[in-house]
Order: C-alpha cells, then structure tokens, then sequence
C-alpha cells in the first residue's frame, strides 16, 4: 500500500501557505485560503454534530447528494475532515441508484441540500448541517455493510455493465497524483482561475478543478445549474477565469451563440473531455473567440491520462501526462484496445468486489475498453470494445435502464442501445415489447425519480417482439432494421 | 384551444414551440411524442442537453432571455413556453 498524507491535510497545508488568495468563488461569495482552513473547521464540526444527533451514527462513509455550489465543496472537504469517506453521488441520481448505494455500498448518510431535502427518494431522518444550505439525511443501514479498503479516502461513481452504478475507492495517494499530474502537465499555477462547467462527481472537473486548484493556490470558481451560453458569459465575466473546463456539448452551445468574443478575452484555456469534440466546433471556437481547446483523455478508473501541451497540434487527445504509461499498437492507426498504468488509478468497486481487479493486468495495466493508436505520440480514440454508452461526457449503463423499463408493469422485453439524432448526437432510444397498451408517457413516468432524468430514453419506439438469438442476446442489426420501417415506432401498440 | 391557435391567440406559435423542442431533442422527441403527453416536456422525456439547445433556441428566435432555474416550471411545457414568449413580446 502506497501512503499519502490525508487529503483533507494537503488542503490545510494549502491554506497556510496560500493564505490571503482567493481559493474558492462563485456568482455570490468569494472565500481566501485563510477563510477556507476556518470554514472547512467548522463545516466539519457541524457535520460530526450532525452525525452524533442522527439515527445511528453513521461512522466512515457518507454520501455527498448535492448541487455543484461553494457549500458542496466545503462539506466535501469537510467530510473529509471528520476522518469519514465522502461519496460523490450524482445530483441526478433517483431512488433505484440511491437505493444501490445505500445497500450495496452501505451508505446510511447523506449531505444533500437542505431546501431540496423534502425531494430525497428514501426515507430518512432530515437533520440540518449547521452554517450550511446543507443537511444530513440518515437511512436505515442495508443488510451487509460492504468494508472499504484501509486507504480509501473518496469514492466516487461510474457505470459499467452490471445495470448499477459501481462506486471507485480511491485511496489518498491516487487523488493527490491526479491531482500533481494534472498540475505538472498542463502547468497550472497560482495565476490560474479555472471555471468548471462540469458537475464535482464527474472525473472531468475532479481531477482537473479541485484538490489541483488547491496544490497551487489557485482559484476555483464554481458553477452552479445548466450551461447556457448567457450564464457561462456572466460566469466568465465574474471569474475572470484563465481556464475553462467542459464537456463538448458547451463547445457546440458557444458555437451556435452569439456571444460577446469579448468575454473570453482573459482566457488562456479551454479543456475539453468525456467525448469527442467534431472538428468543425473546435475551429470555429478557437477562430471566433481566439482561445485554444486542449484535449485531456481521463478515465474513471484510473484518472487523468492524456493532455495536448502543444498550442499548434489540433488533432489526437494528447501526450500521457506524469505518472501515466499508456499501452497500445505505437506509430499504427491499427486499434487496439489502450491498456494504462497510471499512480492516479482506483483500487477497486466497493459494490463489485473482484470486477476492477479482473481487468488490471499482472503488470498493473487496466484495460480501458477504448480503442485507439498513437501517432506522432498522440493518443487517437477510434471505438469501444463495449460497455457503457457516452452521452455527452455521461456513461450510462443501458442494463441500469433496461432494468427499470422491465419493472414497469406491462412490459414484457426490452432494450436501450446508442442511437443518433439529426445533429449527429448520441442519445438513448428504448425499443419495447408490451404485454398491455402502454405509450410513451407511460414509460418515461415508470423511469422518472427512480434513475437520474439524463438516463430516460429520448426516443421509444414499441415492436411486437425484441428479436433475441437463440442464446437470448438482442440481434440489434435486425432491430434497427425493424425500427427503420415506420409502422413500427408508432406510439402505442399493445 | 385549436392546433393552429395559442391561448394568447397568436395563431402558429404553439407549433413554432413544439418544432423547437422537436429540434431541441434532435428529432428524437416528435410532435406527436410531445402532444400525446399533453405537452409536457417532462412527461415526454426532454432531457437537459435539449434543454440548454431549447433554451439558446429562444434567445435566438424571439430573444427571450431564460434563466433555467428561475424559469423551471414554464420550461416543462409547451403552454409554459409560449407563455414566456408572450410575456416577453408584450414586456
């Protein structure tokens, strides 16, 4: 086991060192290193009162279920600081995956916002984390509480195949590489002030925003709500923001805007990740508002990876960055599946024990699932082997929806599989096979609350049958090719 | 109220507002999809990547300024939406 220094002491150290500078902003509070040590301090102590007041005490882990705000990061830093294990949970999450991390990660507490506490899927006892928009819902424990391993510090989700969100243990010292290589190879420095439009629980704005700001007594300024082109101005213009991190769809939002060039004027960098950015959308970025956007290749499992340091190289995601190896058919465009060892990479699913382990090698190489090549060092992303569907820079597990679907009552088979809308953009069409007229809205009420709103299906079209092989795997060629004849996507039919 | 009749009587922009939202989703959501939930953006699945599209979509076609948090409740359906846009005309 490699050891760290806590987390929640390298952010303190921080605090001393970078004192009178500003360490966390936002539309409406700007907080210096020095305040940031006093209210990390006291957001702790409210939370361990909260605790001991609560139903149960809940001991080492608590689920972090909010909004991306200051308050998210303070209660973040200050789970950290009681000594208990923050998970970062998707804001969206409903109560199917709300109810998986609570039995299969054991997690009986959760920091959500308190004016929204109402709205939390399970049944809990509300208590106010004081000094805070936040509060402390406890739950009833599971049956087995699943034991994280000793050096896990933070967990944090993602999807897979197996129809749950899985959650990755992180131990200290994989946080605080990522975060140092991060830093080290895109030369992040206390002169930077990075607005991140991505959500904390999202390993894009994780790795490139937090505990990285902080290592370098940078500014982060955090963005609250859904990226539209006037917000992300104002934003720009309140922060001041040197560095701007987001998803590829905020690139094609800007594109197809128009916004004042003028806003951008102050920054240096755009990093773009999660997806592919189409070509088209980076130049016309890069000519309108004169800012470069540098590709970074993260995975959830292992961190950040790839970076592109070179202003004048416009294609591939990059060079690895520190501490990443990465393994693959070298100068070839033949794919093959990229293999990575990274000191940033999790050390295991704490609600799928064995699964992460099965793909990390006898050398330490995780088997990513992504296939690409590299060329003139630049790593090239070409397909998938398999596995989650990307929406927008979002994984999500089409099983996890399958499953849903199947509990409606009337639906007697389903599938959801990547499809693409007029714009080329991926989105997630249900094909399903009734045993009772249903229609759509039927559908979309029987997944609503109980997985995020970004996992409904935008598109569901009704057949009489899924066409399985005799071996029950759904033949997708034949049913795109049902799809395609208009007598069946009709609404209803049953 | 009639398909090609608003309840501000402005004759088409309920439709105008159900092709926008149409194309919002990039044609995954359809007109009929949307009427056969009474209109309910909500009810027929929209999701947040259509509605930051819905929402620039505005700004660019009547110059309504939407403020997705504020405006939430009007943005969950059609006769929300054309309420915006007609309060923002006579405004």
């Amino acid at each position: 086991m490699v050891t760290s220094e806590p987390l929640d002491e390298i952010v303190l150290d921080a605090c001393r060192q970078f004192g009178p500078s500003t360490a966390l902003s936002s539309d409406r509070i700007r907080i210096t290193y020095g305040e940031l040590a006093t209210k990390v301090g006291e957001r702790a102590a409210a939370i361990d009162r909260a605790c001991a007041a609560s139903p149960g005490s809940p001991r080492d882990r608590v689920g972090v279920h909010a909004r991306n705000t200051v308050d998210y990061v303070l209660s973040y830093l200050a789970v950290l600081h009681t000594g208990r294990v923050p998970l970062l949970i998707d804001a969206a999450f409903g109560a199917q995956e709300l109810e998986e991390i609570r039995t299969g990660c054991g997690v009986t507490a959760f920091v959500v916002d308190r004016d929204s506490a109402d709205q939390f899927p399970l049944d809990g006892v509300v208590t106010p984390i004081d000094g805070s928009g936040h509060a402390l819902i406890t739950v009833a424990a599971g049956a087995e509480v699943p034991a994280m391993r000793a050096d896990t510090a933070v967990c944090r989700f993602t999807s897979g195949t197996t129809g749950v969100p899985k959650a990755l243990e992180f131990s200290a010292f994989a946080v605080h590489s990522a975060a140092r290589n991060w830093v080290a190879g895109t030369g992040m420095s206390d002169a930077d002030r990075t607005l991140c439009l991505a959500a904390f629980t999202n390993g894009l704005a994780f790795n490139t925003s937090l505990l990285s700001s902080f290592l370098v007594g940078a500014e982060l300024y955090v963005y609250s709500g859904l990226p539209t082109s006037a917000k992300i101005v104002q934003a720009l213009r309140s922060s001041r923001a040197t560095r701007m991190v987001a998803f590829p769809m905020v690139y094609e939002v800007l594109v197809d805007s128009a916004v004042d060039a003028e806003a951008f004027a102050g920054l240096e960098m755009a990093i773009s990740a999660g997806a592919p950015l189409k070509p088209k959308v980076r130049t016309e970025f890069e000519h309108r508002y004169r800012v470069r956007i540098a590709d970074y290749y993260g995975v959830a499992e292992a961190g950040p990876c790839t970076f592109e340091r070179d202003p004048c190289y416009r294609q591939g995601l990059g060079t690895p960055l520190p501490g990443v190896i990465l393994r693959l058919a070298a100068n070839s465009t033949d794919q093959s599946e990229i293999a990575l060892h990274t000191t940033s990479m999790a050390t295991a699913y704490l609600n799928a024990p064995g699964q992460l382990e099965s793909r990390i090698d006898a050398e330490g190489y995780y088997a990513t699932g992504d296939l690409g090549y590299l060329k003139d060092g630049r790593l090239f992303i070409s397909g998938r082997v398999g596995g989650p569907i990307n929406l927008a820079g979002r994984k999500v597990d089409p099983h996890e929806i399958e499953l849903t679907v199947k509990d409606i009552e009337g639906v007697r088979d389903c599938v959801v599989f990547a499809d693409q809308d007029s714009d080329d953009r991926v989105f997630l069409h249900l094909a399903v096979a009734t045993a009772k007229p249903l229609d759509r809205t039927d559908v979309v009420a029987g997944c609503r609350g109980r997985i995020a709103d970004y996992k409904i299906p935008q598109r569901v079209s009704f057949v009489a049958e899924i066409p399985r092989s005799s071996a029950g795997k759904v033949r997708l060629t034949d049913l795109r090719r049902l799809l395609a004849r208009p007598a069946t996507t009709a609404g209803r039919v049953g | 109220m009639t398909g090609t009749e608003t309840a501000t009587g402005r004759p088409g922009l309920r439709e105008e507002v159900e092709s926008l939202v149409v194309l919002a989703t990039g044609r995954a959501v359809s007109v009929s999809d949307l009427r056969g939930c009474g209109g309910s953006l909500e009810a027929a699945g929209v999701n947040s990547i259509a509605y930051i599209n819905l929402i620039e979509a505005l700004d660019r076609r009547y110059h309504v300024m939407v403020d997705p948090e504020a405006d939430l409740e009007a943005l969950a359906s059609v006769d929300g939406i054309v309420a915006l846009i007609s309060a923002a005309r006579s405004a």
